[in-house]
């Protein structure tokens, strides 16, 4: 059977206990497999906490990736400033 | 790790079936890095408070190897290794390999009597240097924009 080129797997991890809380970590991973060569590119990052109390209730707490949504706010408005500046500063031909 | 199996006089030929499971066995590994123990860190307790530690990490290998042999007819002494007519012996293999692992942390999760909270931690370095480039970018758009013609 071919091997998938990308794969996206979720997975949770142990839970840790704190009380009569029990938190339990998901991360997500994408794996991009070379099919010709032999390698591959893993990515993993964490995706979510699930915090589940006593009574059995789940609450879901997501982990925001504050560097990367600021890098990218940055870039965008890097990009969007860069094409209004050429936008207003441009000479009729 | 490879084998090697002597030949005639020095000749030497490396078992590149054998690298090659090598290879594979190594990518088994890598594949199975793909799991949330390499993104959690262990859990950190101070009195009340457990603190746990969540990182990004991203991971890249890859290589390759490749060998050959070759031999003609033999028609000395192998025993003591005396030259006879049409002797040739050849061989070759080589194999080579990289990666590399690059890690970020993202935030601490902190759990407590009081609740259970997810603190983000944003990397100013990187932060600061999205925001020159793009400054680097606009600011080098106005000032060609702004150049006044070139003469010919």
């Amino acid at each position: 059977m071919a091997k998938s080129i990308l794969v996206q797997q979720t997975s949770a991890g142990e839970p840790v206990n704190v009380g009569e809380v029990s938190v339990y970590p998901v991360a997500r991973s994408y794996r991009i497999n070379f099919p010709a060569a032999r390698g591959g590119i893993v990515w993993n990052r964490p995706l979510a906490v699930i915090v589940e109390d006593s009574s059995g209730s789940r609450k879901i707490i997501p982990v925001q990736d504050r560097t990367r949504q600021l890098q990218i706010a940055f870039l965008a408005a890097g990009f969007f400033g860069t094409l209004l500046t050429w936008l207003i500063f441009r000479r009729s031909k | 790790m490879d084998k090697v199996v002597k030949g005639p006089g020095n000749a030497r030929r490396v078992d590149v079936h054998t690298t090659f499971e090598d290879i594979n066995s190594t990518m088994e590994a890598f594949i199975e890095s793909a799991s949330v123990d390499r993104v959690y860190g262990a859990p950190i307790e101070v009195g009340e408070t457990i603190i746990i530690p969540a990182a990004e990490n991203l991971v890249v290998l890859g290589f390759g190897a490749g060998g050959g042999y070759g031999s003609t007819e033999f028609e000395g002494d192998e025993d003591t290794q005396t030259a006879g007519e049409g002797v040739g012996e050849g061989g070759g293999g080589g194999g080579g390999g990289g990666g590399r692992t690059l890690s970020r942390p993202v935030a601490v999760i902190i759990a407590s009597p009081d609740g259970v909270r997810v603190e983000p931690v944003a990397d100013r370095t990187k932060v600061l240097m999205a925001a020159i480039t793009a400054a680097g970018f606009v600011a080098g758009m106005f000032f060609r924009m702004t150049r006044g013609p070139r003469s010919l």
